[in-house]
């Protein structure tokens, strides 16, 4: 019987404290909100040819060409967003997407050491829903993850101040089911590289350009994030 | 009526007539260009894999001008036409003011204007880099961009864009200047865009090439 006593009081006690750390959690859940983010690095590898000048009188019209780049771009941001360019030295441009398992919009943020910087109002990516697009789905065995190899077209654009382009071009996406440690996050594949040949239009300098080049997105990181 | 009023009545007429056969068969200055077209397809396909599930899987692929030009010889409007094995060409008409251009196959001496099937423009800027050359010529270079479509034909059809190199030159028959003014000699661009083929959604990448400009005179109407 004391046993028996003993037991049930230790009974007790573990639901009690059961109960207590359960409702401790359920206070924390109800107050903190869990946010699964992915982040892809991307590089712009651009080629613009600038109209350089236009003499109708001589009839000699110039063009230079010139790299324009994850810096040039970064650079041209922080001007317009009246950022600290020194405090921009080695910041990384990168595709972020925000609750990823029920949201896919990804948004280009700069990423210096000290913050996350969203710059999506100046510059995006997008893949228009209207394009034709192929894909190849390759589940794994048991259906636990899914990778996918998709291909449709791909446009870039920004606008700023100082300089403004809208490229667009055929791009090729690896994705891959969300994987965390050994938890699968979401099933549904999520980009993991991408690759881009683009060209179209823009300014730099207040100058007529034309663009060519490559954007890529590789690096995929997912990261929890716990906000109040 | 004398002999004399009535030859003049006849030599009358026979001008009338003779210059209404030289309006008949106009001389047309023309440009021809040959057209080289080289594309990598991705085609979406569905592997069935049970009676109500199919993976999905691209299928690659490639096709050329030899292609397109049968493509275009097959479809409705030209199909009585029998231009199947005709060339590929781009011509510009008239070479002035009142050009007009236009993609033809030729088979023979047959020229038939494919434009209905078959166009190209330059949207967006173009950035030009322009320069006298010498015995009073003009060179240029035009960065842009290109795009080429073919309309719906039974086979499919395709809308491509991407970067393209025009290289300009004053126009010359032989050693006979017939145009100072710059224009197209070459155009060479890297594409990339959609389409459909056989129906499926289809993704091309590849290259056009629009060379070897030469000039034409064609009577005709």
């Amino acid at each position: 019987m004391i046993s028996e006593g003993f037991a049930t009081m230790k009974e007790l006690w573990k639901a009690a404290v059961f109960g207590l750390v359960t409702f401790a959690a359920w206070h924390q859940s109800a107050a903190q909100t869990v946010h699964t983010n992915a982040s892809l690095s991307t590089t712009f590898d651009l080629t613009a040819y600038v109209q350089e000048s236009k003499d109708t009188n001589t009839g000699i019209f110039t063009v230079s060409s010139r790299k324009f780049t994850n810096a040039d771009i970064i650079q041209t941001l922080a001007v317009d967003l009246g950022l600290d360019t020194n405090n921009l030295s080695g910041a990384a441009l990168i595709l972020q997407a925000h609750d990823v398992t029920t949201n896919y919009q990804l948004n280009f943020t700069i990423r210096s050491e000290t913050a996350l910087i969203d710059v999506s109002t100046n510059i995006e990516a997008i893949v228009s829903p209207n394009s034709p697009s192929v894909s190849s789905v390759r589940p794994a065995p048991y259906g636990r993850t899914t990778n996918s190899t998709d291909m449709t077209i791909m446009e870039f654009s920004m606008v700023t101040t100082n300089a403004s382009f809208d490229v667009l071009g055929p791009v090729t996406f690896q994705s891959s089911s969300l994987v965390l440690g050994r938890n699968v996050i979401a099933k549904k594949p999520f980009t993991g590289t991408f690759s881009a040949t683009v060209s179209g239009s823009g300014k730099i300098d207040g100058k007529d350009a034309v663009f060519k080049g490559t954007v890529r997105g590789f690096g995929r990181k997912i990261t929890i994030e716990t906000t109040p | 009526m004398t002999i004399t009023t009535k030859r003049a009545c006849l030599i009358a007429v026979l001008i009338a007539v003779l210059s209404q056969l030289h309006a008949l068969a106009a001389t047309h200055t023309n440009l021809i260009f040959n057209v080289s077209i080289s594309m990598s397809t991705f085609k979406q396909n569905y592997v069935p894999v049970s009676t109500n599930l199919a993976f999905l899987r691209i299928g690659s692929g490639t096709f050329g001008t030899r292609d397109v030009a049968d493509i275009i010889a097959d479809a409705p409007l030209f199909r009585t036409n029998h231009l199947r094995g005709a060339r590929l060409l781009f011509r510009v008409s008239d070479l002035g003011p009142n050009r007009t251009a236009q993609f033809i196959l030729r088979k023979g001496t047959n020229d038939v204007d494919v434009s209905p099937y078959l166009a190209f423009g330059f949207p967006g800027t173009v950035v030009t880099s322009k320069a006298p050359a010498p015995n009073n010529t003009t060179n240029a270079t035009d960065y842009g961009t290109f795009q080429l479509v073919l309309y719906s034909t039974p086979a499919g059809r395709f809308d491509v864009q991407g970067f393209s190199l025009v290289k300009n030159t004053s126009i010359f028959k032989g050693p006979e200047l017939i145009q100072r003014e710059e224009f197209p000699a070459s155009i060479v661009a890297t594409l990339g865009g959609t389409g459909y083929s056989g129906g499926y959604p289809t993704i091309l990448r590849g290259t056009v090439v629009i060379s070897g400009r030469r000039v034409e005179i064609k009577e005709g109407p």
